[in-house]
């Protein structure tokens, strides 16, 4: 049987080695690029559906309005929470004032390795007497 | 360098080939096709905004008011003025955009789109402004946007009538289309005014349906 002759050429030895070590780094790094923008689209998935699903469940008053309330607001993001998703909501008037805000600073909110994806939806915030102030709401969501 | 060697660096380059077809493959493989995301969110944007119009009124953004144009004839006076002021504070965003409309009578005659006049109500211009100002503080920066508003043609047999009018608002770099979203709304004026202000255009009494359909759609452009 004839013997391997690896170790008889290190020059070739040192050169497979080294391939073999950059192109498994170029594969990984593709790979984490790759999971990266997978996170960042499936964050951006979720925070629409939290946001879809506040303004058309937890605070709708009618189809495009919602009661300013604060408490089902709370049971939705301690469901959420217990799902490992933490959530800040905002109501804006179109001139930037804040009507509404629920959960932790959206600086809080943030971490280094996965930060918040934030949506924002036109909406009518309820006034009383038939009148509607045309609003957004602003929800960032992250996964802890 | 012996023969065995070189045929292992033969291989190990093969492989190597094989590993960047892979990264490459990687790279550009994307997880989800960022068109469809943009457009998701467009469509829920457009849909919002068309549902939150519905119940928005007017006097949250200052109000709107207009005076008819009866006064051409040098009677000026401010009592005269105060009686010809319309105030629509009032009316929702969708019953004014629908009223907009309602200025722009369309007819066709066999297939050829005949010109009318315009009323000379001065609401049209300062409504038309009002209404865009909303709709750029709204939705401008995010994206384009193409809102038409129009009513289901009316069939009197030898003449189509329909009220249609538009706001747009495009970048220059507005190429694709990203969503179209559609609500109905019916007309915000009695049956009696409607058929008023057609004879007025027209010169001549329409059989007018009691309920016109009106169709809002919101189109958002990238």
């Amino acid at each position: 049987m004839e013997q391997l002759s690896v170790g008889e050429d290190l020059f070739a030895t040192l050169a497979v080695v080294g391939l073999f070590i950059l192109f498994i780094a170029t594969l990984a790094h593709s790979y984490y690029l790759f999971t990266e923008r997978r996170n960042a689209y499936e964050s951006f998935d979720l925070t629409l559906d939290i946001a879809e699903y506040i303004k058309n469940h937890v605070l709708a008053d009618s189809p495009g309005s919602i009661d300013l309330t604060m408490n089902k607001l709370e049971n939705c993001s301690k469901l959420l929470v217990q799902e490992g998703i933490e959530l800040r909501v905002e109501v804006r008037t179109l001139g930037g004032d804040v009507l509404l805000a629920y959960g932790p600073e959206q600086n809080q909110l943030g971490g280094y390795l996965s930060p918040p994806c934030s949506v924002s939806l036109p909406l009518a915030v309820m006034r009383g007497q038939g009148s509607a102030q045309l609003c957004e709401l602003v929800v960032w969501a992250r996964r802890r | 360098m012996d023969e065995q060697g070189i045929g292992y660096i033969t291989d190990m380059l093969i492989f190597a080939l094989l590993i960047s077809f892979a990264s490459l493959l990687l790279v550009g493989a994307s997880p989800i096709d960022p068109k469809i995301e943009s457009t998701r969110y467009a469509a829920s944007f457009a849909q919002s905004t068309l549902l939150a119009f519905q119940h928005s009124t007017s006097d949250e953004f200052g109000g709107f008011e207009y005076h008819l144009d009866t006064l051409s004839s040098g009677l000026n006076t401010s009592v005269l003025k105060e009686s010809t002021k319309r105030a629509l504070h009032h009316k929702t965003l969708t019953q004014l955009l629908v009223e907009d409309a309602l200025f722009n009578l369309h007819i066709e005659a066999e297939g050829v789109e005949l010109k009318t006049l315009s009323p000379s109500w001065g609401m049209k211009s300062e409504l038309r402004e009002f209404l865009q100002g909303i709709l750029d503080k709204l939705i401008g920066g995010r994206f384009g946007y193409h809102l038409i508003v129009k009513s289901l043609p009316l069939d009197l047999g030898f003449v189509r009538i329909h009220f249609e009018s538009e706001i747009k608002n495009f970048d220059d770099g507005a190429q694709r289309k990203l969503c179209s979203e559609t609500i109905v709304a019916t007309l915000p004026i009695s049956h009696e005014e409607l058929t008023r202000r057609t004879q007025k255009m027209l010169g001549t009494a329409l059989e007018l349906e009691p309920d016109i359909a009106t169709e809002i759609t919101l189109e958002l452009w990238s």
